[in-house]
């Protein structure tokens, strides 16, 4: 209607003649040609979000149904009984490995591995694209292995699916290659909130170990999607979370040394496990390509072998976290799951067996939890109960074989349903986390991504390197600085009291600028003799940093300008120092010689 | 978009159907395996109750009734830590279910817990689903016998007169159920009350015969003890306890010399064979420890109980049923009946009748209604 009317308004006007109506005309279209273009891309953002949605519900129903499936052949193929029979015990992971190896070698290659860090080199590497044939292949392996008894988790592979769902949507509807790259991870954050029921731990997952920064354009897109597959998942199976929690009553102050026991634990557990994979993976992967036919159902024999002692191992093992959780086991018997787990999800892992890790952790965390919870409880006499140490595992081991400090603390709330349960959980977490990291530099995703020769960014290694500031290159105020009211004869004379070659002039609204001497000798000698600078200076105001700004964003600004004032936050009037290009320079080089990566700031 | 939207409707529909079908195996497979579990546990095999339970619940992990007939399974294997678990979840969602109030107040109870009244209470109070008055009518018998074994006699007693209020009139055997656990309670009279309600509405009912009779004993009305045990004994001529005690009572009626009414004779009678009786205890009861009586000189209280019965010897000539000279024999046959009881355990036939007498006899000199 505006541009109906502001034309309106055009036609009664005279025309304009010769060039410069010309002139006009283009001018106009342009102006118009920039609202269209502006509107467009608008309406691309809202387009995205609106997707987003749609990307949500779709996950989550690809994810319902990967559920379902998964149950349904191991209801198929081991039985209705939590306890299948031995026959079927050894002889069902064993044939399914070698139909999964088949189908991973011929039909879907690319099908391999947990699925996180495929999905990272989607991001990083291939413009967000997945294949859809990967969602499919995805499907059909994961549900064969998991539900013929491998000890893997759906929870990665969901992640992937979700991706590759959100990347072929992106790719339908010929979206922009930015947005096309960013889908992947509101994807990835729907099949993930699905596979655990938890929109808050699958978004902080995404961010920590996927995207790898809170600013990233797609937050609000990978919230709705997350959203969005929860509620499709609420909807078809039911809105208990996925453990049924027994009651937790608190603890005392000797519970929190317990708990940190646990951490202790926890993050060596963590570390024998992603010792055992690191060692494992590569070997297996470098025997002759024969091999990759019959690794699989080597692993499917071994882990039934393991079965016919333990069967809890087999699969994903929820129903058996459940029971840790309500104390239906020995301190003994737990431990044994613990490290049977680690045995079992290692073989059917770096077999070449697709499949999650997500839960395999889960399973080892509670049960490693339950033990230590238990032999605390005899030999100390701990308040804590067994239910409520297993609770615990979950986040300890989350924390150090995953290394999502964020994601394991809310990981447990969420699966749970337990808030109460939060602080042990940090102390627990923390410790396993620190624990593994010490000895462990490699996360395991970065490590996966290695031993398949893809160098994908650290995203821990990014989060932990330190952040050179502007504070780190500024110097002490030391040029000299007058007020805007000064007269520019008075610029000139303290100009040439401090030998300074630029002046920086305050005006009262605390913006700045900077004036050269040149420039104040020649307004001293023209028309400027006797007047106050700021009738004299045109505006052109100087940018100005903080101290704890990075010193990044202070570059740009540097490059132009001679000097770039620091302003106290609590106080903009003040100058805390100044920032030079020479200065920003030297900061980078000191922080290079001293700290050999650039990660440690120089100390001034 | 439209594609997107399609894709989303064929989804839908694929998922709804695979999520029906499996919704219906699910539930088919969680009912086999509860129906299973709650044969095995019936059936006392906890152990195999607890794998089937589990394997429902893998099906329908929310089913409080799974998850309750579980934790009882546990509670049957004795392992309590994992029953008290499913059972605290399913109390946090029901504070108010009886039946889960029941079964932790049972658990609390096996350890000892004092905390298990509390359940207990809970469990009297709570929601039934089905046949309320009964199930509260158990707790609060649970409940009972919980304090009981504590000790705690009190509130036993004040449970047991909240159960007979609550028990309707007409419900004898009930009636009788509580009056037995007066009687055990060590409440006669109270009992009495109960059984006598009881008979008021079945005067065919044996066990509530048997227990009035049982009180009327305890409390020392031995002639009004007498029918009950009879009609009990008639109508159940297999209670052989009852029979003893009908034994019994008859012997204390017969060898009772106070009666009013009895003849100088038959007095006179009674006292003598109690006389005898008393020496025979006492000469038993020194058998027993080996301890010599007969001419000894008294250096223990079976010698000086023996001398004490010697001394009596010498009213034996004259006696013709007076009531003074009675009253001193039998109260040597009295100690000396006691005395062989606290020195060589409990009594047998016609002394036991004799020690109860003195009982009786006691108990009246203390309200003071003289038999004589």
């Amino acid at each position: 209607m505006a541009d109906r009317q502001d034309a309106s308004v055009g036609g009664e006007q005279r025309p304009p003649r010769g060039l410069a109506a010309i002139a006009g005309k283009a001018s106009a279209h342009a102006a118009r040609l920039r609202e269209v273009a502006g509107r467009l891309t608008v309406r691309e953002s809202q387009l995205f979000l609106l997707l987003a949605v749609v990307i949500g519900l779709l996950s989550g129903l690809a994810v319902v149904c990967f559920r379902v499936a998964i149950e349904m052949t191991r209801i198929w193929l081991l039985g209705s009984s939590l306890a299948p029979s031995w026959e079927r015990t050894l002889l069902v992971p064993t044939v399914a490995g070698i139909f999964v190896a088949l189908l991973v070698i011929w039909v879907f290659p690319q099908v391999r591995g947990s699925g996180v860090n495929q999905t990272k080199a989607a991001v990083y590497i291939f413009d967000g694209y997945v294949p859809f044939r990967t969602v499919i292949g995805k499907f059909v392996t994961c549900a064969l292995a998991i539900g013929s008894g491998f000890s893997l988790g759906p929870e990665d592979p969901s992640l992937q699916m979700g991706a590759g769902i959100a990347s072929a949507m992106g790719r339908r509807l010929r979206l922009s290659k930015e947005k096309t790259r960013l889908l992947a991870p509101v994807g990835a954050a729907a099949g993930l909130a699905a596979a655990f029921n938890a929109p808050i731990s699958a978004m902080l997952f995404v961010i920590e170990e996927v995207i790898g920064t809170w600013s990233a354009g797609g937050l609000g897109a990978v919230a709705l999607a997350a959203v969005s597959s929860v509620v499709v998942l609420r909807l078809f199976l039911g809105p208990q979370p996925i453990f049924s929690v027994p009651p937790y009553h608190g603890f005392s102050p000797l519970d929190l040394v317990g708990y940190a026991m646990l951490g202790v634990c926890g993050g060596f557990a963590s570390l024998v496990f992603l010792k055992f994979l690191a060692f494992a993976r590569p070997r297996l992967r470098k025997l002759p390509p024969w091999t990759f036919y019959i690794q699989p159902a080597v692993a499917g024999l071994l882990i039934g072998l393991i079965g016919l002692a333990y069967p809890q191992v087999m699969g994903a093992g929820y129903v058996y976290i459940g029971q840790a959780l309500h104390g239906q086991y020995s301190w003994q018997t737990l431990g044994m799951l613990s490290g049977t787990k680690i045995l079992a999800t290692g073989l059917a892992f770096v077999s070449g067996t697709p499949g999650g890790m997500f839960a395999p952790a889960m399973f080892i965390g509670a049960m490693l939890g339950g033990a230590v919870g238990g032999l605390e409880h005899i030999l100390f006499h701990m308040r804590g109960s067994v239910s409520a140490f297993a609770l615990v595992g979950i986040g300890a081991l989350f924390a150090g074989f995953l290394r999502t400090p964020i994601t394991s603390v809310f990981i447990v709330v969420e699966v749970s349903g337990n808030y109460s349960i939060i602080v042990p959980v940090m102390i627990s977490n923390m410790i396993a986390y620190l624990i593994s990291r010490r000895y462990q530099k490699i996360p395991l995703f970065d490590l996966l991504s290695r031993q398949d020769g893809i160098e994908l960014p650290s995203l821990e290694e990014q989060r932990e390197q330190a952040v050179l500031r502007v504070e780190h290159a500024m110097n002490p105020p030391w040029f000299p600085v007058v007020r805007s009211e000064s007269l520019v004869a008075e610029a000139v004379a303290m100009a040439k009291s401090s030998n300074a070659r630029v002046v920086l002039v305050r005006f009262p609204s605390g913006r700045w600028m900077a004036v050269d001497r040149t420039q104040l000798d020649r307004l001293d000698q023209g028309d400027g003799h006797g007047r106050k600078l700021a009738s004299v200076m045109a505006a052109d105001w100087l940018p100005t940093v903080h101290p704890d700004q990075p010193l990044d964003s202070a570059i740009g600004f540097a490059q132009t300008r001679p000097v770039v004032p620091v302003i106290s936050r609590a106080d903009p009037g003040k100058l805390e120092g100044v920032l030079t290009l020479k200065d920003v320079l030297e900061a980078y080089r000191e922080a290079e010689e001293e700290g050999g990566d650039g990660s440690r700031p120089p100390v001034r | 978009m439209l594609t997107a939207l399609l894709a989303l409707g064929i989804m839908f529909g694929v998922t709804e159907a695979a999520v029906g079908f499996y919704r219906t195996k699910q539930s088919q497979l969680a009912q086999m395996w509860f129906e299973r579990g709650s044969g095995a546990l019936s059936r006392q095999q906890a152990k195999e109750a607890i794998q089937d339970f589990r394997n429902a619940l893998n099906y329908a992990p929310d089913d409080s009734t799974y998850q309750l007939r579980l934790a009882q399974a546990f509670a049957a294997a004795n392992r309590i830590e994992a029953a008290e678990s499913y059972l605290f979840n399913l109390w946090s969602s029901q504070p108010g279910g009886g039946e889960i109030n029941l079964e932790l107040a049972q658990l609390e109870a096996r350890k000892g817990n004092p905390d298990a009244a509390r359940y207990f209470e809970n469990a009297i109070y709570g929601v039934w689903e089905s046949h309320p008055e009964e199930h509260r009518w158990q707790a609060r018998m649970q409940l009972f016998q919980f304090y009981r074994s504590i000790g705690n006699t009190g509130q036993a007693q004040a449970e047991l007169l909240a159960m007979a209020a609550d028990t309707p009139g007409s419900d004898y055997r009930r009636q009788t159920q509580i009056g037995q656990l007066q009687l055990e309670a060590g409440n006669p009279r109270q009992a009495l009350q109960q059984f006598r309600s009881a008979l008021r509405v079945n005067r065919r009912y044996a066990p509530a015969f048997a227990g009035a009779g049982a009180a009327e004993f305890n409390i020392r009305e031995y002639q009004n003890a007498l029918p009950y045990l009879e009609t009990a004994v008639r109508l159940d001529p297999k209670d052989h306890e009852v029979a003893a005690q009908l034994k019994m009572t008859r012997l204390v009626i017969e060898s009772d010399p106070f009666p009013i009414g009895l003849s100088d004779r038959e007095r006179t009678e009674r006292t003598l064979d109690a006389y005898l009786q008393a020496f025979s205890a006492l000469s038993d009861c020194a058998t027993t420890r080996a301890i010599v009586v007969v001419g000894s000189t008294p250096q223990n209280p079976l010698q000086e109980s023996w001398a004490l019965g010697q001394q009596q010897m010498a009213l034996m000539p004259h006696f013709r049923g007076q009531s003074q000279t009675v009253l001193k024999i039998m109260n040597f046959v009295f100690s000396a009946e006691d005395l062989a009881a606290t020195e060589c355990g409990p009594l047998q036939g016609k002394d036991q009748a004799l020690w109860l007498i003195g009982k009786m006899h006691q108990l009246a000199e203390s309200s003071g209604h003289h038999g004589d």
